[in-house]
């Protein structure tokens, strides 16, 4: 059943990419791919608060890659790990991070995106949100490599939907693995980072 | 227990539980559900509403005005962010051409928290108010309709609002939309 969900929600994507804007925001709720109430978390996280976060190197989709460790002494880093492009609450919540941008630099705290789709899937994903201001990173090879390290893989292949807070020190300060189905309160996050000034 | 249970259940709903789900958006003809927000903490915010200093919640039809725009919208919508330049320029029509005292405008953040549509209202500088429906309560009863969506109300005091008007997507000229809103209100 699963195996089966995500080749109709690429299918969707591809539909709505190829859509103008204003037409996509007026089709009715049917025709949009939902992919229907999911476990809420269906992965054993292998990282604890305290602990240094592991590194880790991923390629990022305007070009080159990305670590985590360039920002150490740097910047704090907001790791949002999200399920898969074209899903619904996926499509809304970086949209958000994006209109937050201000809120972000404010705290001196860079978000890195990641899903395990792959880079085409990305771009296409974001060009079509109208562009984000912070990486977004494809961990589509090894497959969810970065997401198994973190313990927040799931059975079908995507990742939670969660949220790591790092210092600037490398250190894991809040972890939120979602649930699935919800998008976090950005109030929460912001709180969060507020602890670390 | 069995007899004390209806009781207990009509305590509950008397108390203020949730709005029940609308299975579709409102349309033309509609009377809205009754839905109870937090009164603005911005004193400007709930002096333009009209409502009492102090006052905790506050239901849509006690707005003083004789209609009212709500914009169902959220943080987290692109279409929403798009289109906020030109609902600003909506709300600043409505001023110019002296019909504040008749037409209201109100955002419905849906889903959104209070800080969330904080972030809305500083990042477009939204003057009209934004209440936050974190938990989509008021979403679902209005039928989750997806976003923007605009519902313009017929308020008569302590009755139901009427939908007068319903609009999905984006405004286009804002000078456009006010002329159907008028239309629709009968509003010179």
């Amino acid at each position: 059943m699963r195996r089966k969900l995500r080749l109709p929600g690429l299918a969707a994507g591809l539909l709505l990419l190829a859509l103008p804007a204003w037409l996509w925001a007026a089709l009715p709720r049917e025709e949009i791919y939902q992919p229907g109430q999911l476990k809420p978390v269906d992965s054993q996280l292998k990282v604890a608060l305290g602990q240094l976060a592991p590194d880790f190197s991923l390629p990022a989709v305007g070009g080159g890659r990305v670590s985590l460790s360039q920002y150490r002494g740097k910047k704090n880093v907001a790791l949002s790990f999200v399920p898969a492009a074209w899903t619904p609450v996926c499509s809304e919540q970086w949209p958000g991070y994006n209109l937050a941008r201000e809120e972000f630099e404010e705290r001196d705290t860079i978000v890195l995106g990641i899903t395990n789709d792959n880079l085409p899937t990305l771009f296409a994903w974001t060009q079509a949100m109208g562009g984000v201001w912070f990486p977004v990173l494809s961990d589509f090879w090894p497959h969810g490599g970065v997401a198994g390290q973190y313990g927040l893989l799931r059975g079908d292949g995507t990742s939670e939907r969660a949220l790591l807070l790092i210092d600037k020190a490398g250190l894991l300060r809040y972890i939120d693995v979602h649930d699935i189905n919800q998008r976090p309160d950005l109030g929460v996050l912001m709180a969060e980072i507020d602890k670390l000034r | 227990m069995k007899k004390l249970l209806p009781l207990l259940l009509l305590a509950i709903m008397c108390l203020g539980g949730p709005p029940p789900a609308a299975a579709a958006p409102p349309k033309e003809g509609d009377s809205l559900p009754a839905l109870k927000f937090a009164a603005p903490a911005q004193a400007a915010q709930a002096r333009y509403l009209g409502l009492a200093t102090g006052q905790g919640q506050f239901s849509l039809g006690q707005v003083k005005a004789s209609h009212l725009l709500v914009e169902v919208f959220s943080m987290y919508c692109t279409f929403c962010q798009v289109d906020a330049p030109q609902v600003n320029q909506l709300h600043e029509l409505i001023k110019q051409q002296d019909l504040e005292g008749k037409l209201k405008m109100v955002g419905l953040g849906a889903g959104n928290s209070e800080y969330e549509v904080g972030v809305y209202r500083k990042k477009f500088n939204v003057a009209f108010p934004l209440l936050p429906d974190a938990d989509f309560s008021a979403h679902k009863a209005l039928g989750q309709p997806r976003t923007p969506f605009f519902i313009l109300l017929k308020l008569s005091g302590q009755g139901a609002p009427q939908v007068l008007y319903t609009h999905l997507g984006s405004i286009g000229q804002a000078q456009d939309f006010l002329a159907t809103l008028k239309q629709k209100a009968g509003l010179k």
